[in-house]
């Protein structure tokens, strides 16, 4: 299977939905991603910092500093209670929005007809 | 919201914290990603390396972070700041006179400011100021807000009208204290609820109660200053006696140091209304003195206020006499020590002063709007470069404006700082002279509003001065693109340079003929002979000259001689009447007096006799000035001729009928220094216990502090319900000519700074003209141009600049001069020295202003302004 690029704006979405599968430091993100979508979805390394930042200007996540698995000094990103709100909110929207895309794509002109 | 501005403000005092951490970030990124590679089989050298790569421009991520941060403004700010504090640096030249102009601009008027700041915008320290009202009685015919009589006052504050709640009465009074020395000082009589009213609290014992109001009669509350001076500081004043008015007085408090009463005139102490009467039961009939002030009732607006104190006031004026009529009664909010009404005439008497201090700023502001558009201009070259590497119009201006802003900023300081360090002289100057006379004003301070004031000025200013420049300087590269080279040459605004300079000039104009006008009629004050030698006399003004007062001071070693006058010299015109002279009306102004009054003030007789001792008995003799000899009969000797003074309200108690002259004296100043020597004077001979004979002045043996506490104690013993102010002629004269001095202190500086400016500004444009217009004088020359038409060339321009700001400025100082000698009449409107030789003198100035650096495009090289580009 390919690697797909992310489709504008989804980063965050993604950052959130990583970060509330448990504490993690940024490149620990990364791999869930990476992992998540078997690999099929490629996250450009250095947006991801950007993207972190921003969510926890916005409350969403809140970062602390920790040691790693192999002892070292890595800041390590959690998800706040604003942060879960809007997952569920932005998860729902992103549905909805696979559902229209994928019932208008899936169409048949029978289905149309009908 | 809340987290985010946390964390901005983190990241923003902790910078270097918040670089390092995001430093270890990537860093740790960095190591994770090489062990992955390293795991999946790669060296440790080409895992590193990968992961790099994969990571991508760390830099721009960086900045990305911080954007994200919101840190990115404030980046761009400090390059900013940066860059301008760079090139203000590298041009020693503009940026000194850039701060010189402004922050002299800026320290003239924070000072202006900070005068009308302590008496109408800070308040006394008050618990609460919201809703503090003065009551004030309009009369028309006054055309002044009024104050209310005792008995007006009285009905006031028993029964507040709708719409105020809690009044309180209180007149400013001088009394005479006996302490080490006696003499008159400012104090308040209030009603007893005033200090419960406005909130204060005692500093020691305690302050005047309603609930007390009965057993705090016979008791002062003391100022901090009235402590410190009347009580040397005592550490146990409660209880201790003071003499007030010959009236022993028991302390009954001291006020907090911070609070001196509710008028610009500190208080040395407060006593209450009901003993004032006491002491002073003259003035509590029909005067109007008393200010009736208080608090507005919640959810009141101050016209129904207004409207209902109007109702009740007039009410009043069946008892008021017919020109004291009240109109309507109104109701001003109170912001500071000033009531309204009075801050509205400081404010009016101001008005020229302010004007000319708001020229001086535009002056200033004009002056660096042209030196930023010479240095924005000469800088095209620059702003090409950074256009063409792809800064947007925005940046630039932006940029050039941060610059102006910087300049602002510093100006400020220094101007402040300035403000700061003269406040003290300037209060001193102002004020000093009323200390003599034992009133002490409130501090002009340089604090927290005035500071904001003269801060909102500069960064006004830098706005003015910075934006159009930097719009003009970026105008080619409007809408982005590549400019039109026509724009470009355009773009230097040299119209505008040229306009401003005319403006310039032309209000130095103004401000130099004025301020030379004004130094005229100062020198005219100051070289005025009085006539008699105010040095040891001394004048007291009694409501009655009693015998036993005269007695009294007739006994005192330290006096000399005693001479009585219906009003002393220097103390307001005489009375103005209209006498009749073989016919005709004459304008004349009659003073009685006593034999003692020309003794005293050693008048020389010059024609026919002085006064006999029986001459107030009903005789009906006269005694004339030289120059009313010469006006009512010109050429013709005066003695023996008839003046008829038919009776008229203007006399009041002085005698009327007709008198023949006897005797002509020399002439004198007599009434306001202003109008100099007296353009007629009458003297009448009146009897020592006529009630025309209000003032006495005495010779004194000298003029020590000791002679006038003996003469201040014997006028409290003989009269201690009367008014024993001493007044030293010396003081006197001092006092008039106080505002001249100033008046042409303040004009000559203001005038003399505006043409420092201008003169700057001038010489800083043609030398920028020259720079500028280097390569093509080089070329003139190499031709075989001469130097001196090249220089005569540049001066054109200069001079075109002059004349225009003359012939705009001359005009409308005349116009100006004008408007003021309408106003008061002595003032002189033209002299040749002000319209001629100072225009002159700045047109020489203003033209070696320009003569300098024009003079220098002559010896250019060809050869090296051919080079230079």
């Amino acid at each position: 299977m390919g690697t797909a690029s992310l489709l504008p704006g989804t980063l965050d979405l993604l950052v959130l939905k990583a970060v509330s599968l448990g504490t993690e430091h940024g490149y620990g993100i990364l791999l869930r991603i990476q992992r998540a979508s078997g690999g099929a979805l490629e996250v450009e390394q250095g947006a991801l910092y950007p993207a972190l930042f921003r969510l926890e200007s916005q409350g969403l996540i809140a970062a602390e500093w920790g040691q790693s698995e192999n002892n070292r000094r890595a800041k390590f990103y959690t998800l706040t209670r604003t942060g879960r709100a809007r997952l569920s909110k932005e998860t729902d929207a992103w549905n909805r929005l696979v559902e229209a895309m994928g019932a208008v794509l899936g169409a048949s002109r029978a289905d149309l007809q009908a | 919201m809340k987290a985010r501005l946390r964390l901005w403000w983190r990241a923003l005092v902790q910078r270097r914290r918040f670089e390092r951490e995001l430093e270890d970030e990537l860093a740790f990124h960095l190591e994770q990603r090489t062990d992955d590679l390293m795991a999946e089989g790669m060296s440790q050298v080409g895992a590193r390396r990968q992961a790099r790569i994969e990571l991508g421009q760390q830099e721009i991520h960086r900045d990305d972070c911080r954007r994200a941060r919101g840190l990115a403004m404030f980046d761009t700010l400090e390059r900013d700041l940066r860059y301008a504090l760079r090139g203000l640096w590298r041009n020693p030249g503009f940026s000194l006179t850039a701060l010189c102009v402004l922050s002299i601009a800026v320290a003239a008027n924070a000072l202006l400011f900070a005068l009308f700041n302590a008496y109408g915008f800070r308040a006394p320290p008050l618990a609460d100021t919201a809703g503090w009202v003065t009551l004030d009685a309009l009369v028309v015919r006054q055309d002044s807000l009024g104050l209310w009589s005792v008995a007006e006052a009285d009905t006031l504050v028993a029964e507040p009208p709708a719409g105020v709640r809690g009044l309180y009465g209180m007149r400013e009074v001088r009394l005479p204290v006996s302490a080490e020395i006696t003499r008159p000082v400012s104090a308040e009589a209030v009603t007893a609820n005033y200090f419960e009213l406005l909130g204060i609290r005692a500093a020691r014992g305690r302050l005047f109660s309603p609930t007390e109001a009965r057993a705090d009669r016979g008791s002062v509350v003391l100022s901090d200053l009235g402590w410190r001076r009347l009580l040397g500081a005592d550490p146990q004043p409660i209880g201790r006696e003071i003499e007030i008015a010959a009236r022993r007085f028991v302390v009954l408090g001291v006020a907090p140091p911070a609070f001196t009463g509710t008028t610009p005139i500190n208080a040395m102490f407060w006593l209450l209304e009901d003993d004032y009467r006491q002491l002073r039961p003259d003035e509590s009939d029909g005067l109007l003195r008393v200010e009736v002030s208080g608090f507005l009732s919640p959810g009141t607006h101050l016209d129904s206020a207004s409207a209902a104190l109007t109702a009740r006031a007039l009410g009043f004026n069946a008892l008021r006499d017919v020109d004291q009529q009240i109109d309507s009664g109104r109701v001003e909010a109170r912001s500071g020590y000033l009531r309204a009404a009075d801050l509205r005439d400081l404010l009016r008497a101001c008005l020229p002063i302010g004007l000319a201090f708001a020229l001086l700023l535009v002056v200033a502001a004009a002056n660096l709007a042209n030196l930023v558009l010479a240095r924005f201009a000469s800088r095209q070259r620059e702003l090409a470069v950074r256009i063409s590497v792809g800064a947007p119009r925005r940046r630039l201006v932006s940029q050039l404006l941060t610059e102006c802003l910087l300049l602002a900023l510093v100006a400020a300081a220094i101007g402040l700082l300035l403000a700061r360090l003269l406040v003290w002289p300037l209060q001193a100057a102002l004020f000093g002279l009323l200390g003599e006379f034992g009133v002490d004003i409130v501090e002009i301070l340089i604090d927290g509003q005035v500071i904001a004031y003269g801060l909102t000025l500069a960064v006004l200013a830098a706005l003015v001065f910075g934006a159009g420049p930097a719009l003009l300087a970026t105008a080619p590269w409007r809408g982005g693109g590549k400019p039109d080279p026509s724009a470009l040459q355009r773009s230097s605004g040299s119209r505008l340079r040229g306009g401003l300079m005319v403006a310039q000039l032309a209000i130095s104009v103004v401000m130099l003929v004025l301020a030379s006008l004004i130094a005229g009629n100062a020198r005219i004050v100051e070289r005025t002979e009085l006539g008699f030698d105010p040095a040891r006399t001394v004048a007291l003004h009694p409501d009655r000259a009693t015998p036993a007062l005269l007695d009294a001071l007739a006994a005192l070693p330290q006096v000399e001689q005693i001479g009585l006058a219906s009003r002393a010299p220097l103390m307001g015109t005489p009375n103005r009447a209209v006498g009749l002279v073989d016919g005709r009306s004459e304008p004349l102004f009659v003073r009685a007096v006593d034999t003692g009054y020309l003794q005293v003030f050693n008048l020389r007789t010059l024609r026919g006799r002085g006064l006999h001792a029986g001459d107030g008995d009903g005789s009906a003799v006269a005694l004339i000035s030289r120059r009313t000899a010469e006006r009512l009969w010109p050429g013709q000797d005066a003695l023996g001729r008839i003046i008829d003074l038919p009776a008229q309200d203007s006399l009041g108690a002085i005698r009327t009928g007709r008198f023949e002259v006897v005797g002509v004296v020399e002439d004198t100043v007599s009434a306001w220094f202003v109008n100099g020597i007296d353009a007629s004077a009458v003297y009448l001979p009146a009897a020592a216990d006529s009630p025309a004979l209000r003032s006495v002045i005495m010779h004194t043996r000298d003029s020590s502090a000791a002679t006038l506490d003996a003469i201040s104690r014997a006028c409290v013993r003989a009269l201690p319900e009367q008014n024993c102010e001493l007044m030293p002629m010396l003081s006197a004269v001092k006092v008039q000519r106080l505002p001249f001095l100033i008046a042409s202190r303040v004009a000559a500086s203001l005038g003399w700074i505006a043409l420092g400016i201008s003169c700057i500004g001038l010489y800083g444009l043609v030398s920028y003209l020259v720079v500028q217009k280097r390569r093509e004088i080089g070329l003139r020359l190499a031709l075989g141009a001469q130097a001196s038409r090249v220089t005569r060339e540049m001066l054109a321009g200069s001079a075109r600049q002059i004349g225009l700001g003359l012939a705009i400025g001359l005009p409308l100082a005349f116009a100006l001069s004008r408007l003021a000698a309408s106003f008061i009449e002595q003032l002189r409107s033209f002299d040749l020295v002000s319209f001629a030789l100072v225009p002159l003198g700045l047109a020489a100035l203003s033209l070696l202003a320009a003569w300098l650096p024009a003079r220098r495009s002559a010896a250019i090289p060809p050869t090296v302004a051919l080079r230079e580009d």
